[in-house]
């Protein structure tokens, strides 16, 4: 795993207290990065790796790991997640997985690829205050 | 009115715009093709990425080949592979999902539309095979695969893009008729397992507009990607040949040699020096090479059967330190003659090298694989001829096995590739081992029909008297005449 205090982590943290100040939620860079990773590995694969990082985090937000009904779309099951969760909960356990999705990238295809597809994917987000290995 | 001017762009990969005649024609439509496993990805991606530039964008679509993230894992471990091209030039884009519906009017307009917002004009396909799969699977079929191919190479060629489609082929033709009748060119790649050697070959089956380098040529995929060995040909790449003075020759270090000559080594020769085991060839060798130090001729010689410390004698260590000779040393028991002479053409350039040694034959011979032994003969006539266009003189050392019924001059019938021979054997004489010598030829030059003994000293070869009031020597047990 990459270590917790890895550039990529900081900037999670950043993009998410960015996103608080403007009253948006994680969901923006869910979507954002689903739309950019899903053009690369396919609808599929973006679905596949989401699912399995879900699965991951179940001890510590098993409210995220409920049944899935008629397998729904990776974005639209987590939407419905986090909504029904209060706020500050929901943001933790929303970048939590993200932070879990993004390592299991940064292994497959390590940081330098996966910080492109990152600041492909959040543009200004992405660069706001980012340090200096992602610009 | 003037011609179209069919602009070629350098791909980047060592040796491959040899092949092409210049490099690959832009708005083609290439195929690379080949079976698994040969580089056809690796081969692509080296391309794209020489390529590719904020005003030359590339687009590289996956098609239910191999998966995205493992491509993208395993292809940035090649220096090439440079990431920040990501997203500024290169962009990847997988068709999976479009291609599974079994519409080939979607993928269509899927590539068209993301060729189009990219800005894009150069695309790769990978792989294209899938696509073919997915034709015979829907019941498109050829007719519908001849549509879509077509399809395809207009909409590109519109686009101005330079085309790569990337597929996985058993067989030529076949199945797939209907890409390798549109395709304005096609790499053929492919590897052949021959005893414990794999060997890579390349060959470029097709290209329109201009001529290619015809032929099978060896490539390898290393650390840095791969890199084309373009097989061995007198080319008029190399420039064209050198030519000497009639009577220029070169000192091979031993006066009393250069004598029996007939005045030296004529430049440009190929010089077989062929004896038993411990008969001093590289001592020969090492002179040869010194010489030319002393007159500014730098050298470079080719080891193929010593370890570094067993070929370097104290006085020639001095030489290769000095910068005078350059070593081509390797024990790899896989090279291609291609590889080889690829290695030594760059090191005579680089070296402006007068005089090549290759120590020995037979150590040639072993270091290649196994499946080009069986050429070694045409190899090595290919070699020399190389060299000697070049303008190098060569001295080539070949051992023989002492044979007392007959008279031999090489293990591999190779003495007519060589244009002098000087021979060295033992004979048996008052209980002790001699060493002789004698030079069997010079093409076109008189020289001495002596047989001479010689000896090995710290100063290097001793030639000594001749063995004129000796008879039967070469059945190594001489008597007084």
């Amino acid at each position: 795993m990459a270590p917790t205090n890895s550039p990529r982590h900081a900037l999670i943290e950043r993009a998410v207290l960015t996103l608080g100040k403007r009253n948006q939620t994680t969901m923006v860079l869910w979507h954002k990065m689903a739309i950019v990773l899903s053009k690369i590995i396919g609808d599929a694969g973006f679905e596949s790796m989401f699912f399995r990082n879900l699965d991951q985090l179940e001890s510590s937000f098993p409210w995220l790991v409920v049944v899935r009904d008629s397998s729904p779309r990776a974005m639209d099951h987590l939407e419905a997640c986090l909504s029904a969760h209060p706020g500050v909960e929901a943001e933790a356990a929303s970048t939590t997985l993200l932070i879990q999705f993004t390592d299991t990238l940064n292994h497959l295809i390590g940081e330098l690829v996966t910080n492109r597809i990152l600041r492909s994917a959040w543009g200004t987000l992405a660069l706001d205050d980012a340090p200096e290995q992602v610009k | 009115m003037n011609k179209v001017d069919i602009h070629l762009l350098a791909t980047g990969i060592p040796g491959f715009d040899e092949l092409l005649g210049g490099g690959v024609p832009e708005y083609s439509f290439n195929l690379l093709a080949g079976t698994p496993g040969s580089g056809k990805t690796t081969m692509a991606h080296q391309i794209m990425f020489s390529l590719a530039n904020p005003g030359r964008r590339a687009i590289f679509f996956t098609v239910l080949g191999e998966p995205p993230l493992k491509m993208l894992r395993y292809q940035q471990q090649f220096p090439f592979f440079e990431v920040e091209k990501i997203g500024e030039s290169i962009k990847f884009v997988n068709l999976s999902a479009d291609l599974i519906s079994g519409n080939f009017d979607q993928v269509l307009a899927r590539i068209e539309e993301e060729v189009r917002d990219f800005g894009a004009s150069l695309v790769f396909v990978d792989s294209f095979r899938s696509v073919v799969q997915s034709a015979r699977a829907a019941e498109t079929g050829a007719d519908g695969l001849q549509h879509f191919v077509q399809q395809l190479g207009m909409q590109m060629t519109n686009w101005l893009a330079t085309t790569f489609l990337i597929g996985e082929y058993l067989a030529p033709e076949a199945e797939s008729s209907p890409v390798f009748t549109v395709a304005d060119g096609i790499i053929w790649l492919s590897q052949l397992v021959h005893r414990d050697a794999l060997v890579r070959k390349i060959q470029v089956v097709k290209l329109r507009g201009h001529a290619q380098s015809l032929g099978i040529h060896s490539f390898r995929i290393n650390d840095e990607g791969i890199q084309i060995f373009p097989r061995a040909v007198v080319k008029a790449s190399i420039g064209s040949a050198v030519r000497f003075a009639q009577n220029q020759r070169l000192s091979l270090g031993v006066p009393d040699l250069d004598t029996m000559m007939g005045g030296g080594l004529p430049a440009g020769y190929s010089l077989l020096v062929v004896g038993p085991s411990g008969s001093g060839k590289t001592v020969l060798a090492t002179q040869f090479l010194e010489e030319g130090a002393r007159v500014g001729e730098p050298g470079i010689i080719a080891a193929f059967e010593k370890s570094p410390n067993q070929l370097m004698s104290h006085r020639l260590d001095a030489l290769v330190e000095a910068g005078c000779v350059g070593v081509i040393n390797t024990r790899t028991l896989d090279l291609s003659l291609d590889e080889v002479l690829h290695d030594l053409i760059e090191m005579i350039v680089r070296m402006k090298a007068k005089r090549v040694v290759i120590d020995s034959l037979s150590g040639f011979e072993m270091a290649l694989a196994s499946v080009f032994r069986e050429d070694f003969r045409e190899s090595l006539y290919r070699l020399v001829a190389s060299l000697t266009h070049l303008g190098v003189t060569v001295l080539m050392t070949a051992e023989t096995e002492d044979r007392y019924t007959d008279l031999r001059f090489s293990s591999y019938g190779n003495a007519f590739l060589a244009d002098a021979i000087l021979m060295q054997r033992y004979i048996e004489l008052k209980g002790r081992l001699r060493r002789i010598i004698s030079v069997v030829k010079v093409r076109g030059s008189a020289h001495s029909d002596h047989l001479h003994f010689f000896q090995i000293s710290d100063g290097g070869i001793d030639i000594g008297d001749t063995l004129e009031d000796l008879d039967g020597i070469l059945t190594g047990h001489p008597r007084l005449n």
